[in-house]
């Protein structure tokens, strides 16, 4: 498991890689110290493990996750449970009391194993796009949780803000429909209208609609038009 | 006959109208006697629980993390791990006696802010540059326990925190005209928007101020410069 260490303080970073040490499948590929090049190291060593601070100078783990395009499994390290508990439902997500407990990480990793698929090697420079199972996180209000993809039944565009449907909460993730678009896997997810991306695997209905075009409603109710041109792609694609 | 009646009646009437408003006027000073002196009992109670609330502590983030170093010393360097337990020992003690009402020398509070900087040190090596010039006046001044713990921990907390540049704190205390002036100044920008709430420690620092120093005492927060930020306390010394 190819693990990055997120804290500030370089002695707890120090500490966590001890302990660690122990776990002979954990590969400590890196270590960020804030926000900003916490950031920049998931993106350029892409972990699949993170141990994340949640306070740090310039913004917090919460943060650092909101504007990662997919996260990877996160294990929160705090001094002080107060804002994890907070923030976070149970069972949403794991998180380790500072100083860390070496029987406590223990289950805290066989916690997070099973949750990771095999990763799959790339061959050139362009990232896969984002699998099903990935996960993204949202925050709403004082709720935050993980989302995999394949559990979001449509995007839809709202100003630079994407809505997610999913099926008890519909909320809103700093990021265009245009960038989804980008990274979305296209055998699951549709552009079907210019605010809409749909799940192919949420649709419960297609019915012909005027002109040619389509209709599609989706099993949380949503219904969309899709475009003579949309419903054309549409129609290829699921061979109608 | 009848006169005797109506005149005895009368005077029946006087006398129980003497006793029964005698007996009023002793029952209504007595109750409003008891009255003033519950109300300064609930004066001093809330008082009490005021200064309780405002009672200044460490912050759980400081001390876990300290811990937390402290763990992590025990591998890399045992002996600075033994130096780090001395000065959270010394915290540590000084946090559980500490009366919320009493008055403490600056030498003393200095003390310990000695100690807390320590331990910041050891969590953030070389990113702490402290200057200090207490002059021997000030030093026996007194102030309200933690009050300059809490000016050093907003500058900690609230400087520029730019990676890898160490954080700048520079501490002068003196005596003007029988008040004490302490002055911290760190690296860093208020917030612009002057509506941003100050922050609890300092909050309840002013509290703290006006109970235990009175009205002259206070607290304030400024941008001195385009990149400093100087807190300055000013209390006024009993003759």
């Amino acid at each position: 498991m190819k693990t990055l260490l997120i804290d500030d303080e370089p002695r707890a970073r120090q500490e966590l890689r001890r302990l660690l040490g122990s776990h002979p499948d954990i590969e400590v590929v890196g270590e960020a110290e804030d926000v900003s090049s916490g950031i920049a190291a998931v993106e350029t060593l892409r972990p699949d493990l993170l141990f994340l601070d949640v306070l740090m100078p310039d913004g917090s783990g919460f943060d650092l996750l909101q504007q990662l395009e997919a996260t990877p499994a996160v294990i929160f390290c705090t001094a002080f449970n107060q804002h994890v508990v907070q923030a976070f439902e149970v069972d949403a997500l794991d998180y380790l009391l500072k100083p860390v407990e070496p029987a406590r990480l223990a289950v805290a990793l066989d916690r997070v194993r099973p949750t990771l698929a095999p990763t799959i090697t790339q061959k050139n420079n362009f990232p896969a796009p984002l699998r099903s199972h990935e996960r993204i996180f949202v925050r709403e209000g004082d709720r935050c949780w993980f989302v995999a993809l394949g559990n979001v039944h449509a995007f839809e565009s709202i100003g630079n803000y994407s809505k997610l449907h999913l099926d008890k909460a519909q909320p809103l993730i700093l990021r265009s429909l245009n960038t989804l678009e980008l990274r979305l896997d296209p055998a699951v997810f549709f552009r079907a209208s210019r605010n809409t991306i749909i799940n192919l695997e949420s649709i419960s209905a297609v019915e012909p609609w005027f002109g040619g075009s389509l209709k599609v409603t989706l099993r949380t109710g949503l219904s969309v038009e899709l475009s003579r041109r949309q419903s054309a792609l549409f129609r290829d694609l699921r061979s109608w | 006959m009848l006169r005797v009646i109506v005149l005895t009646g009368v005077n029946y009437l006087v006398v129980f109208g003497l006793w029964t408003g005698g007996y009023l006027g002793i029952k209504f000073a007595a109750r409003s006697r008891q009255s003033e002196i519950d109300r300064l009992r609930a004066v001093a109670a809330a008082r009490q629980a005021e200064l309780s609330r405002l009672r200044a502590q460490y912050e759980p983030h400081f001390l876990f993390n300290t811990l937390n170093t402290i763990s992590a010393l025990t591998a890399e360097d045992p002996e600075l791990a033994r130096e780090a337990i001395r000065h959270l020992s010394t915290l540590l003690r000084a946090s559980l006696t500490l009366d919320a009402n009493a008055l403490v020398p600056l030498s003393h509070e200095w003390a310990l802010v000695g100690d807390y900087l320590r331990l910041e040190e050891l969590r953030f090596p070389h990113l702490l540059n402290i200057q200090q010039d207490i002059s021997a006046d000030a030093a026996r001044c007194r102030l309200p326990a933690f009050a300059l713990q809490t000016l050093v921990e907003n500058a900690l907390k609230h400087g520029s925190h730019q990676t890898g540049r160490p954080r700048e704190i520079t501490l002068w205390a003196g005596v003007e005209a029988n008040e004490l002036h302490l002055h911290v100044t760190n690296v860093g920008e208020l917030l612009r928007n002057a509506s941003a709430p100050a922050g609890v420690g300092l909050k309840n620092l002013r509290e703290r101020l006006t109970l235990l120093c009175g009205p002259q005492a206070n607290c304030t927060l400024e941008q001195k410069s385009s990149r400093l930020i100087l807190a300055r306390l000013q209390i006024p010394q009993a003759q």
